[in-house]
């Protein structure tokens, strides 16, 4: 459990707790995830090491698929960050979930498939979670779009939100791609009109929160969140 | 200009033929008194551009609809022209509720016969010797169309779901240089100066998704591997066969204010170009 360095706070059980890169446990409250899933097919976008899709199983799913993938070079890399990041948090990524999957006896099952390559094949989903995954992507709309196509009732989107001075209201992004492993920084309006233009007929908005300050690393900081209905 | 239109009786026929032809985005002078009625009116632009050495090179022109561009990379001297295009409506990059599943082939027809019809047709007019091919910016690669000295992409990008994924694709194909023109919007272009900023649109009929300030054109052509070298100021793409504005209070004080920074009193879109090389 401590050879790993973990991406998400898992508790394990028997005193056993994962040190994360990011903790969820104290925001739960704020995510526009069911609390009931009871009978439900769900589908975790980018599950990394799996808190979500565990989540999703707690509360009931009758099934859980869960996609990422493993190989780093894969990524949307910006071309500077390429070379010389250090990926040892996605190589191990599927060892992590393993390992947490058996510890919590879990039955979710892992698939290695992009978002982009997300599709029918896997059937339809009654809900889907992805989370902090867009700010990541070169083509955040096909994502979404992807997941849209596979979405038969609702699906929760979470990212990483910035705020424009120059309109709170506006459909809005302002472009990395260079310094930073993030491309298209999303205001919460632009994360709704991303919804929309997928084909969300009906979109709900979370309360955009922080996620607490527990957390490591540089990704914690403003979330927005948003629910939409097929 | 062309033998075809040497005689009264073919000029008259070519006179016909642009008027029949259902729909036209570029307008582009065929013969003197003879242009075709284009949605938008560039001929201004081509002297604000900032243009590469285009004489004895291979040129490539993404998205050229009517060809427009092409056209005036053979006026320049090119040694040979590329001119690529989707030539079929309903596979443009349509928002879900613009899609042709969602709003039918009918409405798609306002946006004329297949691309490249008019292309071909002016073609025929003007005695050129460009390549038309169907091909989309996403499926350039070295191998199909091999590479070009300069190549050129006008008022593309912000009908593109993924314009880094389809530079990148671009920047494969450019050894020498891109000329980039784009629509800016013009907010965020003065607000926004020291940060690259995009509005995401994504609906309807006129099929956009990003659209940037100016630093967000020059950052996304940066991110994708080329440096910007040369920057125009900023001008207006002229709506011509476009409707009309609304001239609603909004849009004038809008239009003084374009009007001020490019100089230019038509209507249209505001646009500014640069010329990039890969800088890897």
């Amino acid at each position: 459990m401590k050879r790993y360095a973990w991406y998400h706070t898992l508790d394990l059980g028997q005193g056993v707790v994962t040190q994360g890169v990011f903790d969820h446990r104290p925001a739960l409250g704020h995510y526009l995830v069911p609390t009931d899933l009871s009978g439900m097919r769900c589908l975790d976008v980018g599950t990394m090491d799996g808190f979500w899709a565990f989540e999703m199983e707690r509360r009931g799913a009758a099934e859980v698929l869960a996609i990422d993938i493993e190989d780093p070079e894969a990524l949307d890399w910006p071309r500077s960050l390429r070379e010389k990041t250090v990926k040892t948090l996605d190589i191990e990524k599927g060892e992590r979930f393993e390992l947490a999957r058996e510890a919590l006896g879990s039955s979710v099952k892992r698939i290695l498939r992009p978002v982009y390559e997300l599709d029918i094949d896997l059937g339809e989903f009654d809900f889907v979670f992805c989370g902090d995954l867009l700010a990541h992507l070169k083509d955040p709309i096909t994502a979404v779009e992807n997941i849209r196509n596979v979405c038969r009732g609702s699906a929760t989107i979470c990212d990483p939100i910035v705020r424009f001075r120059l309109g709170r209201r506006r459909a809005l992004a302002s472009f990395d791609g260079i310094d930073n492993f993030q491309w298209w920084a999303l205001s919460e309006h632009a994360l709704v009109r991303m919804m929309e233009a997928a084909g969300f007929t009906r979109v709900e908005r979370g309360k955009p929160f922080e996620l607490p300050t527990a957390s490591r690393g540089s990704w914690r900081g403003l979330r927005g969140i948003v629910r939409g209905y097929v | 200009m062309s033998d075809v239109l040497s005689t009264l009786a073919s000029r008259n026929d070519a006179a016909r033929r642009i008027r029949e032809h259902g729909f036209w985005y570029h307008t582009i002078d065929v013969a003197p008194g003879l242009t075709t009625p284009g949605w938008f009116d560039s001929r201004h632009v081509v002297d604000l551009l900032p243009w590469p050495e285009v004489a004895g090179k291979r040129c490539l022109d993404i998205g050229t609809y009517d060809g427009f561009f092409a056209f005036e990379l053979e006026r320049r001297g090119a040694r040979e022209v590329v001119a690529i295009d989707i030539e079929d409506h309903s596979l443009w990059d349509w928002p879900a509720e613009a899609r042709p599943s969602v709003v039918g082939e009918r409405d798609l027809s306002a946006l004329g016969p297949p691309k490249g019809a008019g292309f071909r047709l002016l073609a025929d007019l003007l005695g050129s010797k460009v390549e038309w091919r169907p091909l989309s910016i996403y499926q350039l690669d070295e191998g199909t169309l091999g590479t070009f000295d300069v190549v050129v992409c006008g008022s593309l990008l912000l009908h593109l779901r993924d314009p880094v994924g389809a530079l990148d694709a671009a920047r494969s194909v450019c050894k020498g240089w891109l000329l980039s023109s784009e629509q800016v919007e013009l907010g965020l272009s003065l607000a926004g100066r020291q940060r690259p900023v995009f509005r995401l649109d994504g609906s309807g009929e006129t099929c956009q998704w990003w659209l940037p300030n100016t630093l967000g054109h020059e950052r996304l052509l940066w991110s994708a591997g080329f440096s910007v070298e040369a920057r125009s100021r900023l001008y207006v793409e002229r709506f011509n066969a476009h409707p009309p504005p609304d001239r609603s209070l909004p849009w004038r004080l809008r239009q003084a204010v374009v009007a001020s920074l490019t100089r230019d009193r038509h209507p249209g879109v505001l646009h500014r170009a640069v010329l990039a090389r890969p800088r890897i």
